[in-house]
């Protein structure tokens, strides 16, 4: 048998929400989900299905990104949770990935060299420059491109399709055993998304690297796939060779997906109108049995009671998860392949040796003091003992309790000078929330916001006629770069009728909102409308208040800077390559620049996260603080790239801070321009 | 759908001709649109398709008269139903949207408003126009209709976008669009962010109100798949160029231009596997066109002429134009030629 590289063993991944004492509610991502792919040969396993169907979750718990609420991956013989620093480390050498954007993972103002500079200082890939140089061009090469075309130029410069490939070759370069791609065709032209495939190819045939291809688009997972797994609501409905289960679908509803592929044929035309229940019926019908049974043709009440195995096809390793196929073998799910940690190799070897009876003794003691050992270590001790006919096996796996997270102290509004404070229109009420002039309500809302029942509310004061303008920003769950746990948000007027709804389809939204009524309205910030909470969010709004008067001549340019590495000319720019220099929470980057009452700047910050991350995971605080200490400018940590303005309240020295997130995460690159913006 | 162009109307309800639509940049003009002239028949489904920036889009904007600065359409005519639509006022303007030309837009579920329920949307698009509706009733039973035709439950008069799916909002669109029977809707991209079952219903929903209203419709996409499956005819469009304009079942089964044959040789099966055809994107410089033929620098049968004389369309068959020198009468021995050698290759 071959050796497995990843083995994922009852995975399962819910979002709990509520209350302690209210209704526990929870929305389940991934339900007991199996899978293996064999270290050698190298292969493609496709991962698809349609929104929420839990793709893009088994990518986040593989990448490590998000933690399972039940079961194992392991890797290599690993499980990922129970790995030192070391090995976790090397692990995330060995599995690496490519996301949907071809654009955003780029930093705008950098040529495509600095990315695999980048791989260079991270990976320590190699000291000698002419050795480097020749490991890039042959990382271009293996994926169909050459440095002298693509290393000098800037990511707009290129198109998708080459983009995507650089992000290839950048994983090939690091040498990892498995690439998890995820969507990484879906924003790239047809015409060229064979030149990415043809990539992924070689990397699996020529240097033996796997990949876990998520996506929707099953003609690309048909040509070039090898296995897939068709997912739906969080289990597997079907799966097999990906030619097998294309061609011929056993399960209703990837019968009904395949069905539903658009033929390039216009003779070949679709026969059927089809139709879905309600979104309501879809989703909450079946918690215990198949999740199919509200929109399949051919549901039994056998369907509802409990869920369908996967039940043997004709073709091997084919399988369905259909009472239609119970005639048909139960596919048997493998036992995970452990290996056991040192500790645990000594107390099975010293205890092997004994008499059974003198064996248990033994072991329950070996047991305590490993025990005791961990809960002096702030490790929480997790013991399994087995009874295999005459030998025991003692298995201790330990758990470090991670530890509580200190409460993040809210700064206190800035004391600015009286005759330059901008008197807001509005006022607000939570703790938490910042005003001064702008107000700005963010928070890290791990763990709050996780159901629909789960409610972060302001309240602020609206004066009839005044005009505020409103930015709403949030991160998701993990890397999902669709958008698909954006929250709602929603401001009620004191009559309770809604007055704004933030669109949910998207990460970032902005609009104006016109009070029509003096009195209190109410910000309210939730789960979406399927319970899927969010990690982060922040909404600004600014307002239309009287303005301070402008100085009468302004010194061009309003403000200066003070450090080496800024670059000062009307605009200034605050630019970086920060690789190893801002790492913890302890480092900062810090510049100082004058700035005059009055005059008004627009910022703009972008910064490139530890490699892989496109989701702004990475992102790190930006933080401006007026001559008198109060913070005047947060930049929001859930996204890339930001902007927004900033009038000086007083003439003096504000500082401009950069450090590494609340996670002590650091940032490899940023730019911070600062623009005089014209009196 | 093919029965309409045999044997239906020939009536052409809207004229495109010479088309041409620039953006101003700092280091010039980028040619977006470049002097197109295409046709659209009563009753008809035409697709438009091309690559990211090939300018399909634009085209579509142009013809709504909502090209943003800084594009400007430089010259071209649009006629709908005999009104030239680059003759109208703004308040002309404003008033034949809806009911002369209407738009289902790329993305749709984020134009709807979220702050105003279902209802009061589509009543304000009908009351625009027609002015204040006397019946309460009436005016909900037009509603409900348009539902219908959609396949939109009645439950969702009353909701907000929010409470919609993506699939639902798509649909509240193409109600819009549809509502005052306008000549010609154009579905710009309606499709392609949805799952692939949602995309199906929606797209056969599309085509099911185009039959029942009778409009004359034009698809914009970048799915060839997709394509076949709803539209009459294809408009294909290169760098601002439209290089072939076929009915569907001509194109799919013989296309001329190398272009076509490019985009339909790199459509992923699901029925057979097949070697991977790698092509790079649009490769000139959209400031700097290349002389003559827009297509040659990645065209495989290009020669000197075609950097010499740019292609005029040709009607290589009946209604199916192609601007090739391939097809000129002057080199068919090199036409017969290029191919044979392609297919040995």
């Amino acid at each position: 048998m071959p050796s497995p590289l990843l083995q994922i063993r009852d995975a399962t991944k819910i979002y709990f929400s509520g209350g302690f004492l209210g209704d526990k509610k929870s929305v389940v991502a991934l339900d007991n989900f199996n899978m293996t792919i064999d270290e050698s040969p190298a292969t493609i396993t496709t991962i698809a299905g349609e929104s929420g169907s839990g793709k893009t979750t088994l990518a986040n718990l593989v990448l490590g990104f998000i933690k399972l609420t039940s079961g194992k991956i392991i890797f290599e013989g690993e499980d990922i949770t129970d790995m030192t620093d070391e090995q976790l480390k090397e692990y995330r050498r060995n599995v690496q990935a490519v996301f949907q954007d071809p654009f955003g993972v780029y930093n705008p103002f950098y040529r495509i060299d600095h990315i695999f500079d980048l791989v260079n200082k991270h990976f320590n890939l190699s000291d000698n420059q002419s050795e480097y140089r020749d490991m890039v061009e042959a990382g271009l090469n293996v994926v169909g491109l050459y440095g002298e075309d693509v290393l000098r130029k800037y990511p707009h410069q290129l198109s998708g399709g080459q983009r995507q490939r650089i992000m290839m070759a950048r994983a090939y370069m690091i040498k990892p055993r498995l690439i998890v791609a995820d969507e990484p065709v879906s924003m790239v032209d047809a015409s060229l998304r064979a030149s990415i495939l043809d990539a992924m190819l070689r990397l699996r045939d020529d240097h033996n690297i796997s990949f876990l291809y998520i996506t929707h688009d099953l003609s690309t997972a048909y040509q070039i796939g090898d296995q897939i797994y068709m997912l739906y609501q969080g289990t597997t409905a079907e799966r097999g060779a990906a030619m097998d289960v294309i061609d011929a679908p056993q399960h209703p509803y990837v019968q009904l997906l395949i069905d539903s592929v658009p033929v390039p044929d216009p003779t070949d035309k679709w026969d059927v109108d089809i139709s879905l229940p309600s979104e309501e019926e879809m989703r909450t019908a079946a918690s215990k049995g198949c999740r199919y049974y509200p929109r399949c043709p051919h549901r039994m009440d056998k369907c509802l009671e409990v869920q369908p195995p996967l039940f043997k096809m004709d073709k091997p390793k084919h399988e369905a998860a259909c009472y239609l196929y119970e005639e048909n073998e139960v596919a048997p799910i493998e036992p995970p392949m452990l290996v056991n940690t040192p500790i645990t190799e000594a107390a099975v070897a010293s205890a092997a040796s004994r008499t059974r009876e003198r064996l248990v003794a033994a072991a329950l003691v070996v047991i305590a003091f490993i025990a005791g050992v961990l809960i002096a270590a702030n490790r929480e001790p997790e013991v399994v003992v087995e009874t295999v006919l005459e030998e025991i096996t003692v298995v201790v796996t330990a758990t470090t309790i991670p530890p509580t997270e200190p409460p993040t102290a809210t700064p206190p509004p800035a004391a600015m000078p009286e005759s330059q404070v901008i008197v807001p229109a509005f006022a607000v009420e939570r703790e938490g929330a910042v005003d001064k002039g702008v107000i700005i309500m963010s928070e890290d809302t791990v763990g709050e916001i996780e159901s629909a029942d789960d409610r972060h509310s302001y309240r602020i004061e609206g004066v009839a006629g005044t005009t505020v303008d409103i930015k709403l920003i949030t991160g998701g769950r993990g890397l999902s770069g669709t958008g698909f746990f954006a929250p709602l948000a929603t401001i009620y007027a004191p009559d309770g009728g809604i007055v704004f709804a933030f669109d949910r389809a998207r990460r970032s939204n902005s609009g104006t909102l016109t009070f029509g009524a003096t009195g209190t309205y109410e910000v309210v910030l939730g789960a979406d409308e399927r319970g899927r909470g969010v990690d982060a969010y922040t909404i600004t709004i600014s307002g239309d208040a009287p303005q301070p008067t402008p100085m009468p001549t302004l010194p061009p340019p309003a403000f200066a800077v003070e450090r080496e590495g800024a670059v000062d000319k009307g605009v200034i720019i605050m630019s970086e390559d920060t690789v190893g220099e801002i790492e913890s929470a302890d480092d900062r980057h810090s510049y100082r620049i004058e700035g005059v009452a009055g005059t008004t700047v627009d910022i703009k910050l972008i910064t490139g996260g530890r490699g892989l991350s496109g989701t702004g995971f990475f992102a790190p605080l930006a933080t401006i603080y007026a001559p008198d200490g109060g913070i005047v400018f947060a930049f929001d940590r859930a996204r890339r790239s930001n902007s927004g303005t900033l009038t000086f309240g007083a003439t003096g020295t504000y500082e401009v801070v950069l450090g590494a997130d609340e996670r002590g995460r650091g940032v490899d690159a940023y730019t911070i321009t600062m623009t005089a913006a014209d009196a | 759908m093919e029965k309409q162009l045999e044997n239906g109307s020939e009536r052409v309800v809207l004229k495109v001709e010479k088309l041409r639509i620039h953006y101003a940049t700092p280091q010039g003009d980028v040619i977006a649109v470049s002097d197109i002239s295409f046709d659209l028949f009563e009753g008809e489904t035409l697709g438009l398709v091309g690559e990211s920036g090939c300018g399909k889009s634009t085209t579509a904007y142009g013809i709504l008269q909502l090209v943003q600065p800084p594009g400007y359409i430089v010259n071209g005519s649009i006629e709908v139903d005999g009104t030239e639509v680059l003759d109208l006022g703004e308040e002309e303007l404003r008033k034949f949207r809806w009911t002369g030309l209407s738009l289902i837009p790329q993305g749709a579920m984020n134009s709807l408003n979220p702050t105003m329920r279902i209802k009061d949307q589509i009543i304000d698009v009908i009351e625009s126009h027609e002015g204040k509706q006397k019946s309460k009733e009436a005016l909900r039973d037009r509603i409900f209709e348009l539902f219908q035709n959609v396949g939109l439950p009645n439950r969702i008069y009353d909701m907000y976008p929010h409470e919609l799916s993506g699939g639902m909002k798509q649909r509240v669109c193409i109600a819009m669009g549809v509502a005052l029977h306008p000549t010609v809707v154009i579905a710009d991209e309606a499709t392609s962010a949805l799952d692939v079952v949602v995309q199906r219903i929606v797209a056969q929903t599309l085509v099911k109100v185009k039959d029942e209203i009778g409009v004359s419709l034009i698809v914009i996409g970048h799915d060839m798949g997709l394509l076949a499956q709803i539209v009459d005819r294809i408009a294909v469009m290169y760098a601002g160029k439209m290089v072939e304009i076929a009915p569907v079942e001509n194109i799919y089964a013989e296309p001329l231009h190398p272009y076509t044959r490019l985009l339909i040789d790199s459509i992923p099966s699901i029925k057979e596997r097949k070697p991977l055809k790698i092509t790079e994107g649009i490769t000139h410089d959209p400031r700097n066109p290349p002389s003559g033929c827009i297509f040659r620098l990645r065209c495989p049968f290009a020669w000197e002429h075609c950097a010499e004389e740019e292609p005029e369309p040709i009607d290589a068959e009946h209604k199916h134009e192609v601007a090739c020198h391939l097809y000129d009468e002057r080199f068919e021995e090199r036409r017969a030629n290029a191919f044979a050698t392609f297919a040995n290759s």
